[in-house]
């Protein structure tokens, strides 16, 4: 009895691995998803990679979004493939191309397709890295990655529509410095954050 | 085993660091009256400087702040945040209409003084993510306020209205400069 008991003391005390996102949603297949999908929306360092992205994107052109859809796509799958290999460093990571982004579309330069391409593949891959973070490839349910997918989509694309709607709708000036004004603070935020991290 | 006080606005967790990082820019008057100065300078400089200004620093404070947390010193910083009162007082009391480059400098170098000292002030408990998000909120309003005062310029005598607002802010900058505030 005392055997048992120190084994099962030993096992509770080894190191385990060190992971961003426990998920616990056991083998609900709804629970899962939802999970996943929460993931994107409630941790800082995604959003503030892919919000900045979404603005970007619409900024940089009407259906900027949808040019660079593709390279999002690449790039969260890359980055899903590449998180059993991610550290914590990666935050800090997806962080810095969040802030790159952001003062990208408060300057408002007139970039080239690629540049934006890169980003989109690089904010992508980054974030997906940051949500399974310790976790080995394929140790989770499907739904659980199919949930990170819709909710990396959900931060980056609503924004990107919504800059792109509304300056088709009301195509002033104002509106876009509006828009850039948001870009801006979300690089403000994502610099402080940065710095927190690298206390 | 004392039990102690209760207090609701500890400046702890997600709300207690919005709250923090919302209101430590608005209660210290040498802050309030720069970021407005900011706003109504815009107003004599107009486009699009009126609109730039906002965008870069947000930016450029934000600089500063992470030097502030990161512990990077930046020097007489106190003395910078004063001296921006009075420097921005003035050029909105005398109208100056600089060129855009030379008013996002001016703006930009006293933005790193205002950062720096709001990273070094963080309180130890509040929330990193929700600070920044408060603080650069609560930043970025004040230059709005100051905006929308800058357009009384297109009122009869607005113009004369703001430019006494420039006194009142470059007299409240100076009285912070000789340490009298």
């Amino acid at each position: 009895m005392i055997r048992r008991a120190a084994v099962a003391a030993a096992l509770a005390l080894l190191p385990q691995d060190a992971s961003a996102h426990a998920f616990s949603s056991g083998r609900d297949l709804y629970a899962q998803f939802i999970e996943g999908a929460g993931v994107p929306l409630v941790t800082p360092a995604i959003i503030l990679a892919l919000l900045p992205l979404g603005l970007l994107a619409g900024l940089w052109r009407r259906d900027g979004m949808v040019q660079v859809w593709p390279w999002f796509i690449a790039g969260l799958l890359a980055g899903g493939l590449a998180a059993p290999l991610a550290g914590p460093d990666v935050v800090v990571a997806a962080m810095g191309v969040g802030v790159v982004c952001a003062v990208l579309a408060a300057l408002g330069p007139d970039l080239p397709r690629l540049t934006v391409a890169a980003l989109a593949a690089l904010a992508g891959g980054l974030a997906a890295a940051v949500a399974l973070e310790g976790h080995g490839f394929g140790e989770l349910p499907l739904l659980i990655y199919a949930g990170i997918s819709l909710g990396a989509h959900l931060v980056t694309v609503v924004p990107a529509a919504a800059v792109s709607a509304t300056l088709d709708r009301w195509p002033a000036a104002w509106l876009r410095i509006g828009w850039r004004v948001v870009a801006s603070w979300s690089g403000a935020i994502g610099l402080m954050l940065l710095a927190f991290q690298l206390r | 085993m004392m039990s102690l006080p209760a207090a609701a606005h500890t400046g702890e967790g997600m709300a207690g660091g919005l709250m923090s990082g919302f209101t430590h820019p608005l209660f210290g008057w040498d802050h309030v009256v720069a970021m407005v100065a900011v706003g109504l300078w815009g107003a004599f400089l107009g486009k699009p400087a009126i609109w730039i200004l906002p965008v870069v620093f947000p930016l450029v404070m934000a600089f500063g702040g992470a030097l502030g947390v990161a512990g990077i010193e930046v020097p007489a910083v106190e003395t910078g945040i004063a001296l921006s009162g009075v420097v921005l007082g003035l050029l909105v009391a005398l109208a100056v209409r600089a060129p855009l480059w030379v008013a996002a400098v001016i703006v930009g170098v006293f933005a790193i003084f205002h950062g720096h000292a709001h990273g070094t002030e963080l309180p130890d408990a509040a929330n990193p993510f929700a600070y920044a998000v408060g603080f650069v909120t609560g930043t970025g309003l004040l230059h709005l306020a100051g905006i929308a005062l800058g357009f009384v310029v297109a009122l009869p005598k607005g113009d004369w209205i703001v430019r006494a607002a420039g006194v009142a802010i470059a007299i409240v900058g100076g009285l912070f400069l000789t340490g009298y505030a």
